[in-house]
């Protein structure tokens, strides 16, 4: 998993992949919002390892997905 | 007429409704079966329901209807012959606006024995539809309209309520079940024509028995295909399924894991059909 992600995912982050690797999906507890992704494994780690400045905070996780087109649902 | 007064126990909520509209009284004694205490009294109920006429001079000139919940009034009023359809609206408002216990999903709910499928799907898709027809057709309705799952459990409660069809199924449910219990027609709704048409018996008399869902079904009635059957990934099965939460956001990680947990466990399609009967086939022999 790439390092940046990781430190999201630990300071708030309750994720699922889904048993029949179809993809992942998340839910953010850092500032309460809640948000969706459904996107295959591979894709996720593309999208965080072109992110070169990347703090923890769900609006870049959002637009690092949304950016390349991952985000299948989402809302506030 | 005087004001009347009763109970709806249609458990696992339960609704005092207090109405002057005749028409809602002579609806609920043919709808809601022995779900109706005419005794107010005798239990404590959930929610205070009233529906009445509007003002005196609205009572004489273009009548409407009046919907308060606990005292509040949540919708504008409407036209007196919609009041049935805005008192089943509004019991659906109630029920979704102000319950957390369970993870609400917008979705028709139908069981054979304590087997349930989700039917989840958007206003047009047929679900109402199908509903009635499985209803009549050897399964037990749990809910036309929302799905109350207990958190982190794939346990489904029902909450049965007369099923809503609308425009064209109208016709078609008439001719399938001449001995069917139908409202009168709440005409010219945002929804078109509605009329309200009472599941059987058994589905009223299993209504305190959960089931355990064993399958996500999204129907979508299309005209010119027979029956269509994709299954679907779970991501694809998830993304769709929080589509039709309704209150997955308030409930936050429980609601998350809720949903996970059930997408896992059940098996997921997409079917788009114009043939009941070949619906109701692979539902009996694929799914269940």
């Amino acid at each position: 998993m790439p390092k940046k992600l990781g430190k999201y995912i630990e300071e708030g982050v309750i994720y699922h992949a889904f048993s029949d690797q179809s993809g992942v999906t998340f839910y953010s507890t850092v500032s309460n919002e809640v948000f969706v992704a459904a996107v295959s494994e591979n894709n996720l780690h593309a999208a965080f390892h072109l992110k070169n400045e990347f703090t923890v905070d769900v609006s870049n996780v959002v637009s690092a997905l949304v950016n390349q087109g991952f985000v299948k649902t989402e809302w506030h | 007429m005087a004001l009347s007064s009763f109970v709806l126990n249609t458990h696992p909520f339960s609704f005092r409704v207090s109405t002057d509209i005749e028409q809602i009284v002579e609806s609920v004694k043919l709808l809601y079966c022995d779900a109706v205490e005419w005794d107010s009294r005798i239990s404590l109920p959930s929610y205070e329901i009233e529906i009445k006429h509007a003002s005196l001079a609205r009572k004489l000139f273009k009548p409407q209807s009046q919907f308060f919940c606990d005292q509040r009034e949540p919708f504008l009023p409407m036209p007196i012959d919609k009041c049935l359809a805005m008192f089943e609206w509004g019991l659906n408002w109630v029920v979704s606006a102000h319950e957390f216990r369970h993870v609400i999903l917008h979705s028709a709910v139908l069981a054979k024995g304590d087997k349930a499928v989700l039917f989840p799907a958007p206003p047009g898709s047929g679900k109402s539809t199908l509903t009635s027809w499985l209803s009549h057709n050897g399964w037990r309705l749990l809910s036309d309209e929302m799905a109350l799952m207990t958190p982190n459990t794939t346990q489904v409660t029902p909450f049965v309520r007369p099923i809503c069809l609308k425009n064209n199924a109208i016709a078609l449910a008439k001719e399938w079940f001449p001995d069917g219990r139908f409202s009168h027609i709440s005409p010219n709704t945002h929804k078109g024509d509605v009329i309200h048409l009472s599941p059987p018996q058994v589905s009223w008399h299993e209504r305190f028995n959960t089931a355990e869902v064993v399958a996500i079904v999204y129907p979508q009635y299309s005209t010119g295909t027979f029956c269509d059957i994709y299954e679907l990934t779970k991501a694809e099965a998830f993304s769709t399924l929080t589509a039709n939460a309704f209150n997955y956001g308030v409930l936050g990680g429980t609601g998350f894991t809720t949903l996970t947990n059930l997408v896992e466990k059940c098996q997921t399609f997409e079917v788009k059909y114009n043939n009941l009967e070949e619906l109701q086939s692979f539902l009996e022999n694929d799914v269940l």
